[in-house]
């Protein structure tokens, strides 16, 4: 299993996946801050104040993080981030969820009310991509077992 | 570890950076600090208090501004609305004050608050400042008028107030729990 998790072929795939999702997600919102600070608003989770500065900085880090999973720069800190984004909307996805909340997801559409169906669909596709961030994060700069065999094995023989 | 962490900071300062640049530019840039007054119910209480003990005809007075509006828009020269409760809410209603439904005909037609008319926001911000005073002529300036819409992440009912305040209604007021609220406190609905 950890030989196939850390093929470097299946890694770049999983990485282009994640980071096409992310430029998906964060170009709608690039550009409609209001509608964007509105979604973030109605989950309740936040004091105001803090509301429009997270609906400005929030669509170009997932931006620039999927470009960075793309790209293979920064391969740990971008898969990092993802980890840290979808864990933060998945917690506030369960929590609207939880409290009956009328909310606009603001995941890809800043369009819509989300039904509370709509709300599951998104958890279960954020915990899939929490996964795949997961696995690029481990497995990223990681060696396969036998290469690091061998580079153990170079480093004990005698000269 | 510390290469992780120095990516992730590098990562978020600099597209951080990026976006408050580009919020700066850009022309649908947004305010850094939200604006609280747009959501606050905070003068609800005091202001219906303060109604409480002056009584008024809510439709047709003339002479003074109905409520206590704290908020005097000095840039667009307007009375920005005021937020109110559900409690608030329903005393005007009881006093005959002018409810406006701000969402879509079919949303209004499946059912709205009692004798609320509806100027469906949609439309009504579409129209020239000539058009907008036409539809609203045969309302009071300084009478009390209440917008609301669904309630919840519905901003129509806002949207619609300032709307109608910055055309000179000076006694304009958004009842943010909207018609959900209202019809779950099973206060009198048309359907």
């Amino acid at each position: 299993m950890k030989d196939f998790l850390s093929n470097k072929y299946l890694l770049i795939v999983l990485r282009l996946i994640l980071g096409a999702i992310f430029i998906y997600a964060s170009v709608n919102k690039l550009f409609h801050g209001e509608e964007f600070a509105k979604a973030i608003k109605n989950y309740e989770m936040l004091p105001l104040v803090t509301v429009n500065f997270l609906a400005i900085i929030l669509p170009y880090i997932e931006f620039v993080t999927g470009i960075l999973l793309i790209t293979g720069i920064y391969k740990k800190g971008s898969s990092a981030i993802a980890i840290l984004s979808l864990v933060v909307f998945l917690i506030a996805l369960t929590s609207a969820y939880a409290r009956g909340l009328d909310i606009n997801c603001g995941c890809f559409s800043l369009e819509n009310t989300a039904s509370k169906s709509d709300i599951l669909t998104r958890i279960f596709e954020d915990l899939i991509m929490l996964i795949v961030a997961v696995v690029v994060y481990i497995f990223s700069g990681m060696k396969k077992v036998e290469e690091s065999k061998i580079d153990l094995k170079e480093e004990v023989q005698p000269n | 570890m510390k290469k992780t962490l120095k990516e992730i900071l590098i990562i978020f300062i600099g597209s951080s950076i990026l976006a408050l640049i580009v919020n700066a530019v850009s022309p649908k840039g947004i305010p850094l600090v939200m604006d609280m007054n747009r959501y606050s119910t905070e003068n609800s209480d005091k202001m219906m208090t303060e109604f409480k003990n002056n009584p008024t005809d809510t439709a047709s007075n003339k002479e003074k501004p109905l409520m206590n509006r704290p908020h005097w828009n000095e840039n667009e020269k307007f009375y920005e609305p005021q937020n109110i409760k559900l409690n608030f809410a329903k005393l005007l209603y009881d006093k005959n004050a002018l409810f406006i439904d701000g969402r879509v005909e079919e949303d209004y037609k499946a059912g709205h608050i009692k004798n609320a008319i509806n100027i469906s926001y949609v439309d009504f911000h579409k129209l020239t400042k000539d058009q907008k005073l036409e539809v609203l002529k045969k309302y009071n300036k300084d009478g009390i008028i209440v917008c609301y819409c669904k309630g919840g992440d519905c901003e129509l009912s806002i949207d619609l107030a300032y709307d109608i305040a910055k055309l000179g209604y000076n006694s304009m007021n958004i009842y943010l729990g909207g018609y959900k609220e209202w019809e779950d406190a099973g206060f009198p609905v048309d359907k």
